[in-house]
């Protein structure tokens, strides 16, 4: 038995007004106001558009299994400090079959800094596992401070006690849709 | 007596006037800002990421001078200001980039092959020569671009949305 866990993402992008004056002089000496107008940007990604927990094995079904690590699985950028929330669309299904998404847990930890400079800090992160829910988000990564293009690796699981969830069902592939929403904190 | 008056020309004369016309010689040198105002935007994840400039303000530096001459650039502090007070992000985390413009005199005159043009200066409160040994001409312009770079757009995360402002200042001098 197989599950697909499909993965979307979307980007929350605010933008507020700006302001600029002006100042000019002539003679030995002449002046500009230089601005630099900023404003809250964010942006969100998902590196791998599909994920796989295999479920084939009696190893499987007797101490679960998960998808391996998936590198760079989210990527965050913000100019302020962050929460990252996962939901799934749907139980797990297969042709009108249902296994409740709630067997499958998100386990987020740090990744690599794809940004420009030096890595801020990462002291201010907190990182939680949760079991996905159908239309309920669950916050999995919260950071008190922004930098650009922070990569997050996740290993989606199904536990030991969780598997006999996947028991007596026909065989195929069980899916979902996983979302992603990204929140300024 | 009647006395005859009879004018007298002479063939090949004509009357004549002088004057002296004086040339003054003194220096001259005057220094202005195109654009008053200049803006870089750091409103999207893009500028964040990559950075992002002011775009390129043509003639944004327009010179006349009547000896060679040089001109730094400074700021008026060594942090942006924000909301009346100084802000901690720093003027040098901006890099003005500046370039050969226009003769503004109409008559296309050639830049000056001796010009020496700083390509990028990181803006501080100390005067930093950005062109020197141009030759004296009556009115050139020089482009600038203000950029802040990739590597220093984290000086902007965390901070409050708004407008960060420093007057940038240009100074001419005889070299």
């Amino acid at each position: 038995m197989k599950k697909v866990v499909n993965i979307a993402s979307f980007a929350i992008i605010v933008f507020a007004g700006s302001v600029a004056s002006a100042q000019i002089a002539t003679g030995k000496s002449a002046s500009t106001t230089l601005n630099v107008n900023l404003d809250n940007a964010y942006d969100i990604q998902v590196g791998q558009s599909s994920v796989s927990i295999d479920m084939k094995t009696p190893n499987h079904f007797q101490q679960g299994n998960d998808s391996g690590k998936q590198t760079g699985h989210v990527v965050v950028s913000s100019n302020t400090g962050y929460e990252v929330k996962v939901a799934a669309e749907t139980e797990l299904l297969n042709n009108g079959t249902a296994i409740p998404v709630s067997t499958v847990t998100v386990t987020p930890t740090l990744g690599a800094y794809k940004g420009a400079g030096t890595a801020p800090t990462v002291a201010d992160v907190t990182l939680t596992q949760n079991a996905l829910a159908v239309g309920t988000e669950k916050t999995i990564i919260a950071k008190n401070s922004g930098e650009t293009k922070r990569e997050y690796d996740v290993v989606y699981a199904i536990s030991a006690e969780q598997a006999n969830q996947y028991l007596n069902k026909t065989t195929g592939v069980y899916s979902t849709k996983v979302t992603y929403s990204l929140y300024a904190k | 007596m009647t006395l005859i008056l009879v004018p007298i020309l002479v063939a090949g004369q004509i009357k004549t006037a002088q004057t002296q016309v004086n040339v003054i010689i003194a220096q001259a040198q005057s220094i202005s800002i195109t654009q008053p105002s200049v803006d870089i935007q750091l409103t999207q994840m893009a500028h964040y990421v990559s950075g992002n400039t002011s775009g390129v303000q043509t003639n944004h530096i327009n010179v006349g001078s009547t000896t060679n001459y040089q001109i730094s650039v400074r700021t008026e502090s060594d942090y942006l200001s924000f909301n009346g007070g100084n802000s901690a992000i720093p003027v040098s985390t901006i890099a003005l980039q500046a370039t050969m413009g226009s003769d503004l005199t109409g008559s296309n005159t050639p830049a000056s092959l001796t010009t020496i043009i700083t390509p990028s200066v990181t803006l501080s409160s100390t005067d930093t020569i950005v062109i020197k040994n141009a030759v004296a001409e009556g009115a050139r312009g020089y482009n600038v671009t203000y950029a802040i770079p990739a590597t220093k757009t984290s000086y902007y995360l965390n901070k409050p949305t708004g407008t960060y402002s420093t007057t940038v200042i240009y100074t001419l001098a005889s070299q």
